[in-house]
């Protein structure tokens, strides 16, 4: 073994030889000038790389090769000024080996002396002259590498062991000095890393308490200079890891609980011995630790920074220091146990690694979470100023430091009780400061208000909801943070003081905050608590499940309340009936298939939202019907809305009943009405006397009444609907008129009773079913008590409702607005048919209705067309529908209805002379209908009339001659009326006819 | 007279706080509208501890409502002209009595709904309703418009008989005023469930009364005591002491120069209330203790309320509050003690014909209901809901003898703390039928075929 190491040392001294003797040559030729920088740079790098070799073999390297092969570099160090810096450093490479593999720790003070010195020299100049000659950049480096090897190899030997000679400290001082230069303004990150290496190498290598002591207070506020933000350059991440590294060593060498405790326990017991010292000790630490505080409080700023391993550092720094100096730096615990928290809620990858710590350090000492608490405190507190601020990293950042504390303090068990009151308070402020600073953005106003119906169709089938607040982009991400923080917040115990105290307020606060109460309790709400302990179960507890159960009711009742209020005062504050949509969303998930009952109020709110003009509150409401329809158990949201037609009929029927005009009350009665058909008008009677009444005290404004009727068209439509087959159905038989062209000679067996009984048009219908003319139903002879009285007990409800609507609509018929006239008849002339399938009841209401309209048509001379038109049009349906019942009443009116005729007649032919222009009179009238106006659309109309009074209703022979002479000239152009003329008369008609031909030829 | 003063007070308190208040609110408005009769409404009432409301037309249709969900359970034909009155006997046995001439109990339980057809009157089709089982047919007169009375009978039961009457879970016998089969100024009173005829009280010979339009019975021990309202716009009460004994007159007086259109016990039992065609409402004395010292009966109070033809008078269980139904289609409610005006509810746009008030349960009795409905909900078999349920309304009418019951309520109340705690869903649903039930409702019926519904006082 010696004999393999001997052999080791032999060849290696072998080997060092030519280079050692060939470099001290090249030395002295160079002192005597007679070699070139060159040679010598070559003989070292001989020696270097001879020296790498060596040291690469185990142990071949020992003290005393080392002192041969340092011989001829000692030349070189003896005259560093002179020569070329490329060959100092060359030697000082050579040199770092041989420290550390040559010497290690046999190095002898004295050398170890010397070489201190030298190498503190050539790192940062000497320590008396201020700065001879800037220092090569790759020279200091490469003497502080050295430097580092040196405290490392030697561990104690450098300066000796345990206290270091009075004498010697400049040495050392120097040396730290210049390492600390070396670290605050070294020109490369190179240097710096090098010095700080060094320095660092140097505290662990020192054992002399009293000596690092010395040099504490320097190295301290060194490094703080650099680990300080402050400074205007940004050293590098690597550096400031480091730093933090030689920061932490420092600390925790000098003024760890160890040796600070040594005097503790002295002044505790051994006091006397060795009284003064200690006292100097204890004196100093504490004065120490005030700067070292003051030190920390400019470094921890560091905790934000970018680079995970600049944040590790810290980190390593915090728990260093928490775990070894907790009485000795006691003040600066609660500063370091924040950094922590920062720093556990910053850095997403190390974070496990990191909590753990965490968790080690709390559980080891109790004393720390009163420090967590209080951060925590400070940070609930600071929340609503950061919300109101528009940095969205700050919030994101303390969102997440309040979420880690509490996860931190979750963890173990901690009473949070003093937290109580103050986190209810500020979490309000903190979320309403967030809405104040999001609500910027206007609410989205949709365009155009889709119908309701059209929106149910249209199903997105969404089942979440959009946020109704925060909408910014940088608001929401505060928004998750709230949220995740929340959710932490659910699991705690104090969840549940907190739930309280939140929806408590719910009902007093107002505005934004009265908003983030209710999105508070929503949030905390959100789940069922998933656990609740088998120990609940089993004790006389309230189970959790309860407790919950009544503060989700209570925030669903509050909702529900909001809901309750019109849309129409309301508008501005949708934010907050989004958000009760939700709840009531929620309330339905939690109830699921037993929210069926709540519909009774919950339901209608909903769909009156569907119907608002913002966007956003109609997505909304979309989005909860569709949750409801979901969790209670309803195919789509139609269904739903079909089965719970009643509790929508109350509803809307309270409303209306109440004057409540807003527009969405006539809309959800519509969509109800299409949904449901028919079936729902038998429940709509009193709602349709609630419409009129509100018509009558609002005919003013348009937009209303035209809303309200619009629920009467589709009642009158969906009844129409039903009613189809009955009024196909129904036959031609009460319409005897049929017959009044029997001037028709073939029929000679029944000639005569026909002519009596057309002559009296009130009379029953003959059985003259045979008639070519009946029409497609001429086999109806048993058909009308059949259609009559069967028909009249189950429909009687539906039919009422249709009278009632006529009935009352006649009343405003007399109403000034145009509009509103217009609306009746129209809807009157939709009406008609379906009545005119009941007999007993249509024809008295015929009657009634007959003048009524008749006078419309007669007076709107002088009006407008358009109410002629739609005058015309009904009267042309009552006809059609009361059939020859009407026979006395067109009698009596006849002259007025000749007078009407040419009246429009006129009115039409003037206007389209004015159309026409250059053309012919008349063949302007035959122009295409685009293109003709009101008035001849209101003249075709009348013309209409006059064509189903003679094809329905039936007209005396002297009627007949009015026919013709007011129709006769439009037989040629025209098929139909030519058909209904003919069957009048053929003879007249041909007569007209004949005379036209010849006044033309 | 047995009540605290201080209970009044308090009530007093209550009310002129909401005159005050009525000043500057809007109008009342109906909680909500039952609708679904095509017909008048005649008569309405309050059953199975308020979670259902009977309501029939002047078709003869009754409709049972399920009050936490406003739908209807049970709808039926009953009668093939109108029904005058309704009642309830025990928990499921529904008395209807219609202008057929028929006096009718039905049975009509929780577990007979399930059988029974929905389908509300305006959209049925004649004839096509399933009838709830028939247990009891008497055929009465039913000339007068007036609507039957009843009361439990007071007679001591034959020990045996109760036995068997108990193992069949039938209620206790009771007693039924009508007017007389020929002599409609007289009123005979059966009893049931024998169906036979128990007493009979002649028309009053010296004065023309006409007939019997409104009655009351009430009966104690072998005491019956029946107050009568008549055509002439008498009143009179009439006592029998003992089953052998002749009716005796207590009272009579005439405070109303129209007929007679209803009579109401007060909660107290102590007087009773008519109404009639013209303005007035009218207090008396219904003397039922053996008071010495009202020797000198006279009509307590008589208000003249400018509102002529108010009928359907309902007192509510707690003696507070009474409302009657206006042929001018108001509700009105008046103060139970000063028989003030309180509240006029307007929603009607034709005129009533009756109300209803919801029973004030006591809070204990609530509390007791609501774990023996935890029971009754929770059991799958709704069997066990009926019995639980009987028994507690047994218990809150307070005649049969608690002592027996225990042993047999001990069980099922155990059984209910443990189910009611795992099934979260059955809380709900027994938190609203429990809500619905608490609720102050005050039903009023009328011409239009509809009912509406009012949670106030």
């Amino acid at each position: 073994m010696i004999q393999g190491m001997d052999e080791a040392r032999l060849k290696a001294f072998r080997a060092l030889k030519p280079p050692c003797v060939e470099l001290s040559q090249v030395a002295l030729r160079y002192k005597g000038k007679k070699a070139a920088g060159k040679d010598l740079v070559n003989s070292l790098e001989a020696l270097l790389g001879t020296l790498g070799k060596v040291s690469k073999q185990s142990n071949a390297l020992d003290p005393r090769l080392a002192q041969y092969a340092f011989f001829p570099l000692s030349h070189i160090f003896r005259d560093t000024k002179d020569l070329p810096v490329r060959a100092v450093e060359l030697a000082l490479e050579c040199l770092e080996i041989l420290i550390a593999h040559g010497w290690r720790t046999e190095i002898s003070p004295e050398l170890g002396k010397q070489l201190l010195m030298l190498l503190s020299f050539l790192a940062g100049g000497s320590a008396t002259d201020v700065k001879v000659n800037s220092v090569n950049e790759e020279l200091s480096s490469a003497a502080l590498n050295c430097l580092a090897a040196l405290f490392q190899t030697s561990r104690n030997s450098v300066l000796g062991d345990g206290t270091i000679e009075p004498q010697d400290l400049p040495i050392l001082g120097h040396a730290v000095t210049v390492m600390l230069d070396g670290v605050t303004d070294g020109p490369s990150v190179k240097v710096r890393l090098a010095a700080l290496t060094a320095l660092d190498n140097m505290i662990n290598a020192t054992t002399c308490d009293e000596a690092l002591k010395n040099v504490f207070p320097g190295i301290v506020s060194s490094l703080t200079k650099v680990l300080s933000p402050k400074s205007g350059i940004k050293p590098s991440y690597k550096v400031l890891a480091a730093s933090l590294v030689t920061l932490t060593t420092i600390i925790c060498r000098v003024i760890s609980d160890d040796i600070t405790d040594v005097s503790g326990k002295g002044q505790a017991g051994t006091v006397v011995v060795i009284e003064g010292k200690e006292d100097g000790n204890s004196s100093w630490a504490t004065a120490t630790a005030g700067q070292v505080n003051m030190a920390l409080a400019n470094i921890l700023p560091l905790r934000y920074h970018d680079r995970s391993e600049v944040r590790t550092a810290l980190f390593e720094l915090c728990t260093s220091v928490i775990q070894q100096c907790q009485r000795s730096l006691s003040q600066s615990l609660s500063m370091l146990t924040d950094t922590l928290i920062v720093l556990c809620s910053q850095s997403s990858e190390t974070e496990a690694a990191n909590m753990f710590t965490v968790d080690g350090l709390l559980a080891a000492n109790a004393g720390l979470h009163e420090n967590v608490k209080s951060s925590l405190h400070d940070w609930i507190v600071a929340l609503p100023r950061v919300m109101q601020s528009n940095d969205d990293t700050r919030k994101k950042k303390i969102i997440e430091q309040i979420l880690t504390s509490f996860r931190v303090l979750k963890k173990h068990a901690i009473r949070l009780d003093m937290l109580d009151g103050s986190v209810a308070s500020n979490l309000r402020a903190s979320v309403s400061a967030a809405i104040q600073a999001s609500s910027t953005a206007r609410r989205p106003v949709s365009e155009s208000s889709i119908e309701v119906t059209q929106l149910l169709e249209s199903t997105s089938r969404s089942l979440t909801f959009n946020t109704a607040l925060f909408n910014g982009s940088g608001s929401r991400t505060t928004m998750t943070g709230l949220r995740n923080l929340l959710t932490q917040l659910k699991a705690l115990p104090i969840s549940r003081s907190l739930q309280q105290g939140i929806i408590n307020t719910l009902r007093t606060s107002s505005g934004e905050e009265q908003l983030a109460n209710l999105w508070l309790a929503l949030q905390l709400l959100n789940d069922a608590p998933s656990d609740t302990s088998i120990v609940d179960q089993y004790l006389n507890f309230p189970p959790a499940n309860d407790i919950h159960r009544q503060m989700l009711d209570e925030v669903y009742s509050f909702s529900l309340d909001i809901l309750a209020q019109s849309t129409f005062i309301d508008t501005d504050r949708w934010q907050l009936q989004a958000l009760a949509l939700e709840s009531v969303a929620l309330q339905a998930r939690s109830q699921r298939y037993d929210f069926r009952p709540e519909l009774v109020d919950a339901l209608y709110p909903i769909l009156e939202r569907l119907g608002s003009d913002n966007a956003a509150l109609q997505q909304q409401a979309m989005t909860c019907l569709n949750i409801v329809s979901n969790a209670c158990d309803y195919p789509d949201s139609a269904a739903l809305i079909i089965e719970n037609a009643d509790y929508l009929v109350n509803a809307v029927a309270l409303k209306l009943n109440t004057f409540d005009i807003s527009p969405q009350a006539p809309q959800v009665l519509v969509m109800m009405i299409r949904l449901c058909g028919s079936a729902l008008i038998p429940y709509l009677d009193d709602l349709v006397e609630s419409v009129f009444s509100i018509m009558a005290c609002y005919n003013g404004y348009p937009k209303l009444v035209e809303s309200l009727f619009s629920v009467l068209d589709a009642i009158i439509e969906e009844a129409a609907k039903s009613f189809t087959p009955a009024i196909e159905g129904k036959s031609e038989d009460n319409r005897p008129q049929v017959y009044r062209p029997i001037s028709i000679e073939e029929l000679a067996s029944i000639h005569h009773i026909n002519l009596e009984q057309t002559s009296r048009p009130l009379s029953p219908p003959p059985l003259q079913l045979s008639e070519p003319a009946t029409g497609p139903n001429g086999k109806e002879s048993t058909s009308p008590p059949r259609t009559s009285s069967p028909q009249l007990a189950p429909l009687s409800k539906v039919d009422a409702l249709i009278i009632s609507i006529t009935s009352l609509t006649t009343s405003h018929l007399t109403a000034p607005s145009t509009t509103l006239r217009l609306r009746i008849l129209r809807l009157l002339a939709s009406a008609l048919p379906i009545l005119a399938s009941n007999n007993d009841k249509f024809l008295p209401i015929a009657a009634t209705l007959w003048p009524v309209i008749a006078v419309r048509l007669y007076d709107s001379r002088s009006n407008d067309p358009s109410t002629t038109l739609a005058a015309a049009n009904a009267l042309s349906t009552l006809c059609k529908s009361a059939g020859d019942f009407l026979a006395s009443r067109v009698e009596d009116d006849w002259d007025q209805l000749c007078k009407l005729y040419r009246q429009v007649e006129k009115e039409m032919k003037e206007e389209a002379r004015v159309q026409g222009k250059g053309k012919g009179k008349d063949k302007g009238l035959a122009k295409a209908g685009t293109e003709r106006g009101m008035r001849w659309k209101a003249w075709n109309a009348v013309v209409g009339l006059l064509l189903v009074i003679v094809g329905d209703v039936g007209v005396t022979s002297e009627m007949e001659d009015g026919i013709f002479t007011m129709l006769g000239w439009l037989g040629p152009e025209h098929e139909d009326i030519r058909d209904v003329l003919e069957m009048l008369n053929a003879d007249s008609l041909w007569l007209v006819e004949q005379r036209a031909r010849e006044k033309r030829d | 007279m047995f009540e605290k003063p201080c209970l009044y007070s308090v009530s007093e308190n209550n009310i002129l706080h909401c005159q005050m208040s009525s000043g500057c609110l809007p109008p009342a408005q109906p909680a909500f509208i039952l609708r679904g009769h095509s017909a008048q409404i005649h008569a309405l009432h309050f059953t199975k501890n308020n979670a259902r409301l009977l309501t029939a037309d002047a078709d003869g249709w009754i409709v049972s409502w399920n009050l936490a969900y406003k739908r209807p359970v049970a709808v039926w034909k009953a009668h093939t002209n109108a029904v005058l009155g309704l009642g309830s006997w025990g928990t499921d046995r529904i008395i209807t009595h219609g202008r057929d001439d028929r006096l009718l109990v039905w049975k009509l339980g929780i577990e007979d709904e399930a059988t029974l057809d929905k389908m509300l009157p305006v959209d049925a089709v004649e004839g096509s309703s399933k009838l709830p089982w028939l247990l009891h047919l008497l055929t009465v007169n039913t000339l007068n418009f007036c609507p039957f009375a009843m009361c439990h009978d007071g007679m001591p039961q034959v020990i045996t008989t109760q036995k068997v009457l108990k193992h069949n879970d039938a209620p206790e016998p009771i007693l039924v005023a009508v007017p007389n089969t020929v002599d409609s100024g007289g009123i005979d009173i059966y009893q049931l469930p024998a169906q036979a005829r128990a007493a009979n009280i002649g028309a009053e010979r010296d004065i023309t009364t006409g007939m019997v339009m409104a009655l009351s019975i009430l009966a104690h021990t072998t005491r019956i005591q029946v107050a009568a309202g008549y055509e002439s716009g008498h009143t009179m009460v009439f006592v029998q002491n003992d089953p052998a004994a002749a009716f005796q007159k207590l009272y009579s007086a005439r405070p109303h120069t129209e007929p007679v259109l209803s009579l109401t016990l007060s909660a107290s039992k102590e007087t009773y209330l008519t109404t009639s065609a013209d303005a007035n409402i009218a207090k008396h004395p219904f003397p039922f203790a053996n008071s010495i010292w009202n020797t000198e009966l006279k009509t307590i109070k008589v208000i003249p309320t400018k509102h002529s033809g108010q009928q359907g008078l309902s007192y509510r269980s707690d003696g507070k509050v009474f409302a009657t139904a206006g042929w001018d289609s108001h509700v009105r409610v008046y103060s139970g003690k000063t028989m003030k005006e309180l509240a006029v509810l307007k929603w009607h746009k034709e005129g009533a014909y009756a109300t209803a008030f919801a029973a004030i349960m006591p809070a204990t009795a609530s509390n007791l209901h609501s774990l023996v409905d935890q029971a009754s909900t929770s059991a799958s078999a709704s069997a066990s809901a009926s019995t639980s349920q009987s028994e507690a309304q047994s218990e809150q009418s307070a005649t049969t003898t608690l002592d027996q019951i225990p042993e047999e309520n001990d069980g099922v109340l155990t059984e209910t703390k443990i189910e009611g705690h795992s099934s979260a869903v059955s809380t709900v649903q027994q938190r609203r039928d429990e809500k619905a039930r608490s609720t102050h409702w005050l039903a009023a019926g009328a011409k239009d075929g509809k009912v509406s519904l009012w949670d106030i006082y």
